[in-house]
């Protein structure tokens, strides 16, 4: 498992804030909705984690590591862009990115590919955006890895596969070893996977906590409260 | 790891390699066929011409695709987010470009003693030169233009590759940036030689046997070549190496 922690980290482009002294602790074991429209930061938090970006100011560590190869290794990591090769074939792509990680679960991954649905044999640029989006949940989850980040692994993709994708996440996930963050601006669907939800505000915390327990408290659905936040 | 990266970069880049090839051979037979029409001069010219043009600027055109193809179409994010050390990445692209360099040398001297031999000139040089020129002689030298070839490639393909990777971390201008870092690499180049030269001058020469034909009498001469100028420039050559790897792996972003 693994314990995200931001402290005060600010990321510019140009002169617009992306992120904003942002200093949030992700407790290890937990599915954490990373919620926010547009431009909230959602993304830059993720790649943030991810290594892709390198914060201006502050830090970020996972399990007291600032971002290297060493946490890449512990760190699943899916885009919300196609970053996949579009000239490989699914097979191709499984074979090459599970040379790279060690928590590579060849068995998991076989059968993620048959729930997916997906053909081993196709050319991942003639995959329909659905069919992508479940290659990319595919090689997300079949490794063993203490953190999975999902950046929008729902987004503009149809009802069916978005369904398999969250039965994929449900499925897979391993509470006792794993922590994911997945951001999202689309509540409806996923509102009942996640443990904690964190909203995103121009680069700033607008709200955190347990999900159950916000319910509870402001006696709303995590939907309503997004409308709340960001009305 | 490694060889995954460096499939990957040979499959990806197949497509061009056929062309590129195919290209090549059609070029060649145009040339042979042309034998008996064209003067030998214009078909040997015709054929060795152009890739002395060919031969670096396909490396250098590759060595920036190699690159470029990650950001634009988004593989970046797969490629720097692997747990490797940027210098399985960069090795693996320097491999595939040298794996593609030493097959089209590879058919390019054959194609080379193809248009010898339908011209002629290959009889001529075996009756007149090679019973002179001891083949040990002839290996060696071979071998010495190939080895040149390579290094002064592997040159190309770092600078073009370093000023790509290094322009990535602007937002604007990128092209400036890249145009200007090559210049400022190449001048750095020639300081580092002069450096070589007049610092490293302890260091044993090279000494290399020339050989000439006077009135069909094979006469060697030793030549001194300086090996100050070259180690510094290999040294650069490392250094820069190991800078590429550094803004890879620590500073670029997708």
């Amino acid at each position: 498992m693994a314990t995200v922690v931001f402290d005060r980290v600010t990321k510019r482009f140009g002169r617009l804030r992306a992120l904003d002294e942002l200093s949030v602790t992700i407790r290890e074991g937990s599915i954490v909705g990373l919620l926010g429209p547009n431009g909230s930061g959602k993304s830059t938090m993720l790649k943030l984690i991810a290594g892709l970006y390198r914060p201006d100011s502050g830090t970020v560590t996972i399990d007291g590591m600032e971002p290297s190869i060493k946490t890449k290794a512990m760190v699943a990591y899916l885009p919300e862009i196609d970053h996949l090769y579009g000239w490989m074939s699914v097979r191709q792509i499984l074979d090459y990115v599970s040379a790279f990680y060690k928590d590579w679960d060849p068995a998991r991954c076989q059968a993620l590919v048959k729930f997916m649905g997906l053909n081993p044999e196709a050319t991942v640029s003639r995959l329909s955006k659905g069919m992508r989006a479940r290659l990319k949940i595919v090689v997300a989850m079949s490794r063993n890895a203490p953190l999975i980040i999902l950046d929008e692994p729902l987004s503009g993709i149809d009802p069916p596969s978005r369904l398999r994708v969250l039965q994929a996440i449900v499925s897979e996930f391993r509470e006792d070893s794993q922590t994911v963050v997945m951001s999202t601006h689309d509540v409806a669907d996923s509102e009942n996977l996640f443990s904690d939800v964190l909203f995103l505000k121009a680069g700033k915390v607008a709200l955190m906590g347990e999900a159950e327990r916000l319910r509870e408290e402001r006696g709303k659905s995590i939907r309503d409260l997004f409308e709340e936040v960001y009305a | 790891m490694w060889w995954q990266q460096y499939k990957k970069e040979i499959l990806g880049n197949r497509t061009e390699l056929l062309i590129l090839t195919g290209g090549y051979l059609l070029w060649t037979l145009f040339l042979v066929s042309r034998v008996g029409r064209w003067d030998a001069d214009a078909i040997i010219a015709a054929y060795f011409a152009p890739v002395t043009g060919i031969f670096p600027l396909w490396t250098a055109w590759t060595s920036v695709q190699l690159y470029r193809q990650e950001w634009r179409e988004n593989t970046s994010y797969l490629m720097l987010s692997l747990p490797v050390r940027a210098r399985t990445i960069t090795s693996a692209k320097l491999a595939m470009l040298l794996t593609g360099a030493v097959g089209f040398m590879l058919l390019f001297a054959v194609g080379g003693w193809l248009i010898f031999e339908r011209t002629g000139i290959w009889a001529e040089m075996r009756a007149e030169l090679f019973p002179i020129v001891p083949l040990e002689y002839r290996v060696k030298m071979s071998l010495l233009v190939f080895g040149l070839t390579l290094a002064a490639l592997l040159v190309i393909a770092l600078v073009v590759q370093f000023t790509y990777v290094f322009s990535r971390l602007f937002n604007r201008l990128r092209f400036v940036v890249m145009g200007w870092s090559w210049v400022l690499l190449f001048w750095l180049m020639g300081l580092a030689a002069g450096f070589g030269l007049r610092w490293l001058a302890f260091l044993p020469d090279f000494h290399l046997r020339l050989l000439s034909v006077r009135n069909r009498i094979p006469v060697f001469e030793v030549v001194t070549i300086e090996s100050g100028p070259f180690v510094a420039l290999a040294l650069f050559v490392v250094a820069l190496y190991a800078l590429l790897n550094a803004v890879l792996e620590r500073a670029v972003e997708v």
